[in-house]
């Protein structure tokens, strides 16, 4: 694994191996959420509890889905940094971030306009919305280290041991609500005794999280070239024959 | 037909909620992509310059 991570350090090589990559995510990205899209507000059935507002969990599900893959690859990146000292994860690690902050924002929001015609509130203070509020605040956290220390390697390093004690909240926000008693309902998905939705909502569902997935890695890659190409341009700026 | 439709965006009451739980997420993402989208091309075009 090692020897991969070598081959593709180099930031030439990255780029010629993401730029198809890119191009093919992009395009394959908006099909994906359109189709996932037209299912969850036209084809999905209403819940016979909830009725219509079951439509807002096609968005807010794969959205915290995401934000929670984000984090994690932000902690992977960050490890593999720190042992390692590969800048190329640090830089996927730095990109994911402003990504991770609009996702962890759609499931707060999304999730808040759920709670309002289900449980009759926007918010409540249970352990799984404080713990993925805490998630928020780590991403905000993550990006003012980004933004305050830019290019030292002093900031670098801040980065990646937050990113680390920030993980520690992952494991929380999955099983807070078996650990806890919670207004926020346990899995219904990703659970022992399997899946217990049904399968015509679980199209639209998987839809959009595959469609969120591939965007992700989409702006990721437009990110980590913008980055590759600020670096170069600053690098050929500060050379002293110009 | 016109009152299918307006069925359909009134979602049984419960309108407010989920266009505002579609509507401010998918704008927030894809003006984040168009945002990125144009610093790419104004770095393309900075770094040919150089």
């Amino acid at each position: 694994m090692l020897k991969y991570f070598h081959k593709y350090a180099n930031p030439g090589k990255f780029l010629t191996l993401a730029l198809p990559v890119r191009k093919i995510m992009g395009i394959v990205s908006i099909g994906v959420v359109t189709v996932g899209l037209i299912f969850a507000l036209f084809l999905s059935p209403p819940d016979y509890q909830q009725k219509e507002t079951v439509r807002i969990m096609y968005i807010h599900v794969p959205a915290a889905w995401m934000s929670l893959m984000i984090y994690a690859f932000i902690f992977f990146s960050s490890v593999v940094f720190l042992v390692w000292k590969f800048p190329l994860f640090l830089i996927l690690a730095k990109e994911s971030v402003t990504i991770g902050v609009i996702f962890t924002f759609t499931a707060l929001l999304t999730g808040s306009l759920w709670g309002k015609p289900t449980w009759g509130t926007y918010w409540v203070w249970d352990a799984r919305l404080t713990s993925f509020l805490v998630l928020f605040f780590i991403y905000l956290g993550l990006k003012l280290i980004m933004d305050s220390f830019s290019y030292s390697s002093k900031g670098d390093y801040a980065f990646g041991y937050l990113a680390l004690i920030g993980g520690f909240n992952l494991p929380i926000i999955k099983f807070s609500v078996d650990w806890w008693n919670t207004l926020h309902q346990p899995a219904s998905i990703l659970r022992t005794g399997g899946i217990s939705i049904s399968s015509e909502m679980l199209i639209p569902l998987f839809l959009m999280a595959i469609g969120f997935l591939f965007l992700f890695i989409y702006i990721l890659l437009v990110s980590v070239e913008i980055n590759l190409k600020k670096r170069k341009i600053i690098y050929y700026k500060n050379k002293p024959d110009n | 037909m016109i009152d299918e439709i307006l069925n359909f965006i009134n979602m049984n009451g419960h309108s407010f909620y989920i266009w505002t739980a579609y509507f401010i997420p998918l704008t927030l993402i894809f003006s984040y992509i168009l945002i990125q989208r144009s610093k790419l091309k104004r770095m393309k075009k900075y770094e040919t310059k150089i």
